[in-house]
């Protein structure tokens, strides 16, 4: 009894700003989704007008397309780039812990505003892209001025920050033991093939928990497709995390946003749920005797 | 053991205190009436005010920030909150709703109606006429800052809709005569794209601009009528983009594509635009307010900036513009010094040194004492005297208080660009924006009346 009460007195600060700054706003979101409130003037009760509201409204749905193609592109790339440099990373080379920092920079940079600054600069009609491509003969490609273009831009951003998914598949590969490589080798195994039959099913744990965070990140995603090419043409790369801000901060719709925010969550949620759902068909975790 | 333990209790204790007391803000003390609170122990008052702009605003106003605070140290310091044009009204809305609003505060002309509907929303400055000096302004102006009998803002000028082009970049093209006509911008339009097949002419922050620049020209109205019931109807819209369009493809106007890869997707000042200050976009459809900012990128790099006539559209029943306030000053009504906050209000905007200070970065002045300590420092000549010059003789109509609303510039945007991108026609793009204007304006209308 006495060690419960001094851990919970350890975890007190934690505790403290975990409901007054997460559960608080989100309990009120809740309520003010029911309510038509502005910032200006008081809220009124609406009952569930702003949710009906949202599945009729074509851009809300619009948005909801756009994150869910954001997601399907984006996290695929970033857990598959994280995994094949983890992979290099983990042999013993020379330098190889100056590879590892300079890998993991672009997640630290990755929602700063220079950042996405460069990034426009980079992919603009007469930007660092366009001009490199032009010395194979290629024509410029339109990318923040094309729908395609510029969901592609806002993916390789997104793509380029796999240094904290690298860092987490690099520790679960240095986990897998040597001696069944050895084992296989002596079996005349290749490279190869003991990648995808030693490695990945002992690292689908470490898969499984970095497939579930990016999706998690990914459908929240703001900064990037923000700052770099916000709404997009025909709002290409309008994700929804954008419209709620949209919704309350411009048109002061913060009882819509409101319910627009809880409708993200409980999308993220059943995503989630099925992903958990799913695991026992391929994550094999090692105290299972599998 | 008993000692380890304790020492960790005490350990917790601190961390749990210490991040209880960054939680707290200096703003958590006793409020106190009057013109006492806020000061520090040395009895000065401390105040804050906010604004917006490109950085030769920003600079005007930090000299006259620092002259101010010179002049009463010891009494008031202000500590000024700059920012840029992006997000203005988010960032608006954010600090008003969270209380944190600085004392003096830059309002857009139509957030006085949107926060202060009933008079209410901010201090009223009638109780500071002893302090600010409201006689050097026109009567019939002041009450753009007004609400229900109170005077919420003080006006700061008006802004006008002009053409402003980069008439070097014309002599350069071999062009010696500004346009004056839609006609005479096509011809000049060739000549440019001859050299440049990626320029434009005029690339204005929003389609909006010279949409219902068109709509006022032809219809003699301006968007909303003074009960804010909608003047224009469906079939205008649907003009309206059919004529920018034909514009776009002619290259005198910009094009959706070439706004958004150029310049982003937002409203911006195209004042420090790459594409811009290179002469890529050889002019601007802009309000008076940014004239200063556009015309000192320009000089940068040796071009000059000059203001064009008003071209006027076949059949025209209004040969004019659109004006409107530039911006306004209000008190915040949380404020605990509004009488200090009246003091350098009056400084910025009536003080012949405060405004000479400020200077031309925020366009036209109001008030006469401002106008006559900018000219007696020389600073109304060139483009900003032209600038003067184009605001007292252009017909105007003036922008209802709901034109800015975000919904209404969406709305154009938003089907503009489909119907440039091919993906609806110009009736059902007009169709949309009419729709959302109506459910929007409805809405307005009901909240207001």
């Amino acid at each position: 009894m006495k060690h419960s009460k001094i851990g919970l007195l350890y975890i007190l600060p934690w505790l403290a700003g975990m409901i007054f700054l997460t559960l608080y706003p989100f309990v009120n979101a809740l309520v003010i989704s029911f309510t038509d409130y502005n910032l200006v003037r008081k809220p009124n009760f609406v009952g569930f007008e702003n949710y009906i509201s949202l599945f009729r409204d074509a851009d809300f749905l619009s948005t909801l397309t756009a994150t869910v193609k954001y997601t399907i592109f984006t996290v695929p790339l970033q857990l598959t780039f994280a995994l094949f440099i983890a992979y290099i990373l983990n042999f013993k080379l020379k330098g190889i812990n100056f590879y590892r920092t300079a890998y993991y920079i672009p997640s630290l940079l990755g929602g700063n505003v220079a950042v996405a600054v460069l990034w426009r600069f980079l992919f603009q009609q007469d930007g660092f892209i366009n001009r490199f491509i032009g010395l194979f003969g290629a024509a410029p490609i339109p990318w923040l001025s094309s729908p395609n273009g510029a969901m592609a831009v806002i993916v390789l951003l997104k793509v380029w920050q796999f240094g904290s998914s690298m860092l987490i598949f690099l520790a679960a590969l240095k986990d897998v033991p040597q001696e069944l490589y050895e084992a296989a080798s002596v079996d005349g195994s290749s490279r190869f093939y003991s990648f995808f039959r030693i490695t990945i099913p002992l690292i689908t744990p470490t898969i499984f928990f970095n497939l579930v965070m990016q999706m998690v990140n990914a459908f929240q995603e703001f900064n990037g497709p923000y700052l770099v090419t916000g709404r997009g043409p025909l709002s290409a790369t309008y994700l929804t995390s954008m419209y709620i801000y949209d919704n309350a901060f411009k048109y002061f719709n913060m009882g819509y946003a409101s319910a627009a925010s809880w409708v993200l969550f409980i999308i993220i949620m059943g995503v989630t749920a099925i992903l958990f759902a799913t695991q026992n068909k391929w994550v094999f975790y090692s105290d299972e005797g599998n | 053991m008993g000692m380890r333990k304790t020492t960790g209790m005490m350990c917790v204790a601190i961390l749990a205190a210490s991040m209880l007391a960054t939680g707290c803000s200096s703003k958590t003390a006793e409020p106190v009436k009057g013109e006492t609170a806020g000061k520090d122990a040395g009895g000065e008052v401390a105040l804050s005010f906010s604004w917006w702009g490109n950085d030769d605003r920003h600079q005007a106003t930090q000299k006259a920030i620092d002259a101010f605070n010179t002049a009463h140290a010891g009494k008031i310091k202000v500590t000024g909150e700059p920012s840029g044009f992006g997000n203005l009204e988010e960032t608006f809305a954010t600090r008003y709703a969270g209380g944190t609003a600085a004392d003096i505060m830059t309002v857009n002309y139509p957030w006085v109606l949107q926060y202060s509907p009933d008079g209410n929303g901010f201090y009223d400055l009638d109780q500071v006429k002893d302090i600010f000096d409201f006689s050097q302004y026109d009567p019939e102006f002041l009450k753009f800052g007004q609400r229900a009998g109170k005077m919420q803002a003080i006006p700061y000028g008006q802004n006008t809709l002009g053409f402003y082009l980069n008439k070097s970049a014309f002599e350069r093209a071999g062009i010696t005569e500004l346009p004056k006509t839609f006609d005479e911008y096509k011809k000049a339009a060739e000549a440019f794209t001859k050299a440049d097949p990626n320029s434009y002419l005029i690339v204005s922050p929003t389609f909006r601009f010279a949409a219902i620049y068109y709509l006022q020209q032809k219809t003699g109205k301006g968007e909303f009528a003074d009960d804010l019931s909608m003047n224009y109807t469906q079939e205008d819209y649907k003009d309206a983009l059919i004529w920018y369009k034909d514009l776009a493809d002619a290259h005198v106007f910009c094009s959706r594509k070439d706004y958004i890869e150029n310049v982003g997707n937002e409203p911006v000042s195209i004042a420090q635009n790459a594409k811009f200050i290179n002469g890529g976009y050889a002019g601007v459809l802009e309000w008076t307010g940014g004239i200063a900012s556009n015309a000192k990128t320009l000089s940068d790099k040796g071009d000059q900036l000059a203001i064009a006539p008003l071209p006027v559209i076949d059949g025209a029943k209004f040969e004019g513009t659109m004006a409107k306030p530039s911006l306004t000053f209000a008190i915040s009504k949380d404020s605990k010094n509004p009488k200090a906050a009246a003091e350098f209000l009056q400084y910025i905007l009536n003080d012949p040194e405060g405004t000479k200070l400020m200077g031309s970065t925020r366009g036209m002045v109001a008030s006469k004492a401002a106008k006559a300590s900018l000219e007696a420092d020389g600073q109304i000549t060139g483009v900003v005297k032209d600038a003067y010059d184009f605001t007292e003789k252009a017909k105007v109509i003036n922008n209802s208080p709901i034109f800015e609303n975000a919904t209404f510039t969406n709305a154009y945007e938003k089907n503009y660009e489909k119907f440039e991108f091919g993906q609806s026609s110009a009736d059902e793009a007009a169709k949309a924006i009419f729709d959302a204007i109506s459910e929007e304006n409805a809405k307005l209308k009901q909240q207001y009346k």
